[in-house]
């Protein structure tokens, strides 16, 4: 058995099928990925209470008022983040960003939270 | 058929039985990613015998690998089936009218492509009837059918090149 | 579906309920609020006046008229104590207000050793037929953070009950109860959060939570790390030191007080014993050892396939 023979006889229209090929479907990974976090909303609530709801692809910086004054929130890039809180230890504010999940801001009663509609259709989280 | 042609199809699509089962021996990390060896078989069959031996072999290592795994009739059956007859078919025509424009490396992943397309159309139609399922797994399950498509290819063409060599001293 | 959320107990306080009546749901709601506010007073030892702190206030003095919900309260640990054979104790108080997570201070080891002596439940005397509760030795302190949000979803979800609710879930952080099913006869679902993976959405498992209660204990609830080791909330009352056999334990059963409780309790006493417990004694549950390998009981496995 001759391996050597292994691109014998290939022609170009094979490696530009080829390539083509791969460049579609990552070309089509990376716009499923998009489609996913772009669904996404950004809740934003203050003592219990829903406040807004912010689409995460709309960059924009917004102040609400909790317990202990404002919180300062940014989405950016699909990202939210707290940027300042009026609390003591700042944990919310060392979390950093997220494009999922959800921020809480204990003392000042702020919960930024990013959802996505179409989730587990879970009720409850434990652990 | 003459009793050569069937004994040859007997062979052939015993191969490809075969080469199934041991794929399926293999782990593999996702149920539904196969390297679908078997494929070689059928495409090797086209080019040697022509379509409707190809077909031949390619139906009866389907159906018969899912009488023996006891999928026969089952979902992952129709859709096996209907893909390798599409795909088989495809290959079938390229073969025939751009023999000078494609290799057999080629026409396997345009194959794979087929095999492919056809199992996540009937997979939106008649199972899963959530496009987003489809079109996020889509992407995905393509580019991995390119590559198993390529190598499958690749093979096809060494065996297929030995033999126009030795079939170029025993005229068959 | 209606649902309301609020801060309570030091932690976010989630009611859903399945009503025909935006009222009803809302009064029903509102009432069960007020249930947890009512435990969160009694046995808050932030609060200088709240009852467990009168309590604790009086050890080693004399005993104490408290009121039925505390009685119960303790009468309950004291239970999940014997059960647990002293793993679960509340009176571990003595030794965990020697640690602070947010100033990252930690008790040296003489303390500790002093600090042992005044922890054992069996020094908890209860008078049943006046209610009252007498803490033996002077110093003796009783936290009931190991028990009190389990208890506190149970009276929620008693209160809801009461007030014609036919359907809900109660969540106190991770210790959740739900009853009643979802339209459609579509059992409620929590996720469990799996505690090895960096993402916080990443989930173990969702399970199927029908009528009953789930509780989760894990290290990585409150804690920092000092010299490369990690001192986290759940202490152990033989050692004084947090418990290091588990990252995390979560555990299935009827009364969320139990799975509360249980939860602490089984994550001191480590993998191996503590699924042996759970299997004994019927209750369903996740163990995570410090190694990341999972422990699960033989009903739980069934129902999951995991």
């Amino acid at each position: 058995m001759n391996f050597k023979s292994i691109f014998e006889n290939s022609k170009p229209l094979d490696y530009f099928i080829f390539i083509f090929l791969i460049i579609f479907s990552l070309f089509g990974i990376l716009i499923t990925r998009q489609i996913k976090t772009d669904n996404s909303n950004v809740y934003i609530e203050v003592d219990g209470k829903l406040i807004y709801i912010l689409p995460i692809n709309k960059d924009k910086k917004i102040l609400v008022k909790g317990a202990l004054g404002l919180t300062e929130i940014e989405i950016k890039n699909k990202m939210v983040r707290i940027v300042d809180s009026p609390c003591k230890n700042k944990n919310c504010v060392k979390q950093g960003w997220i494009n999922k999940g959800t921020i809480i801001c204990l003392p000042n009663r702020v919960i930024v939270r990013v959802g996505n509609d179409n989730k587990h259709k879970i009720d409850g989280f434990t652990g | 058929m003459a009793s050569q042609d069937r004994y040859r199809i007997v062979l052939l699509s015993t191969y490809a039985i075969g080469l199934h089962s041991i794929e399926n021996l293999l782990p593999s990390p996702l149920p539904w990613l196969r390297l679908g060896i078997a494929n070689i078989i059928s495409l090797i069959t086209l080019l040697l015998y022509g379509f409707k031996p190809a077909i031949t072999v390619t139906l009866i290592r389907i159906i018969v690998s899912s009488i023996i795994s006891g999928t026969f009739l089952g979902p992952a059956f129709i859709l096996s089936f209907s893909a390798g007859l599409l795909s088989t078919s495809v290959m079938g025509i390229l073969a025939q009218l751009l023999p000078n424009l494609l290799s057999p490396i080629g026409i396997s992943i345009i194959g794979a492509f087929c095999h492919n397309i056809t199992q996540l159309l009937l997979a939106y139609f008649i199972f899963i009837h959530n496009i987003e399922v489809i079109l996020i797994l889509s992407p995905i399950i393509i580019l991995l059918g390119t590559i198993t498509g390529a190598l499958n290819g690749l093979i096809t063409n060494i065996i297929f090149n030995n033999l126009k060599k030795s079939l170029k001293r025993v005229k068959m | 579906m209606f649902k309301k959320t609020k801060f309570l107990m030091d932690t976010v306080v989630t009611i859903t309920v399945i009503s025909n009546s935006e009222q009803e749901a809302n009064i029903a709601i509102d009432k069960a609020f007020l249930e947890i506010e009512k435990i969160e007073k009694l046995t808050n030892i932030f609060s200088k006046n709240s009852e467990i702190n009168n309590l604790n206030r009086y050890a080693g003095l004399k005993r104490l008229k408290v009121s039925d919900t505390l009685y119960n309260i303790i009468e309950l640990s004291l239970n999940i104590s014997q059960m647990t054979q002293g793993a679960f104790d509340i009176t571990i108080g003595s030794i965990t207000s020697l640690y602070d997570y947010y100033k990252k201070i930690k008790p040296d080891e003489d303390t500790i050793k002093k600090r042992l002596k005044l922890v054992n439940y069996k020094d908890i005397i209860l008078d049943k037929n006046n209610k009252t509760v007498f803490l033996k030795n002077k110093g003796m302190t009783i936290d009931l953070g190991g028990i009190a949000k389990g208890y506190a979803a149970d009276k929620a979800v008693e209160s809801l009950k009461e007030n014609n609710i036919k359907s809900g879930l109660v969540a106190i952080a991770g210790d959740i109860k739900s009853f009643g099913l979802k339209p459609n006869n579509k059992p409620w679902k929590i996720g469990i959060r799996d505690p090895r993976s960096k993402n916080k959405e990443d989930l173990l498992t969702a399970i199927d939570l029908t009528d009953m209660s789930i509780s989760t204990s894990g290290n990585y609830e409150r804690f920092f790390i000092s010299e490369g080791k990690r001192y986290h909330h759940i202490i152990s009352p033989f050692t004084g030191l947090p418990a290091s056999e588990c990252q995390s334990v979560t555990i299935i059963a009827k009364d969320c007080y139990l799975t509360d409780s249980l939860a602490t309790g089984i994550f001191v006493i480590g993998p191996k014993n503590g699924l042996k417990l759970l299997e004994d004694m019927g209750y369903e549950g996740i163990i995570i050892d410090k190694d990341g390998k999972l422990f699960i009981t033989q009903g739980l496995k069934k129902k999951l396939e995991l």
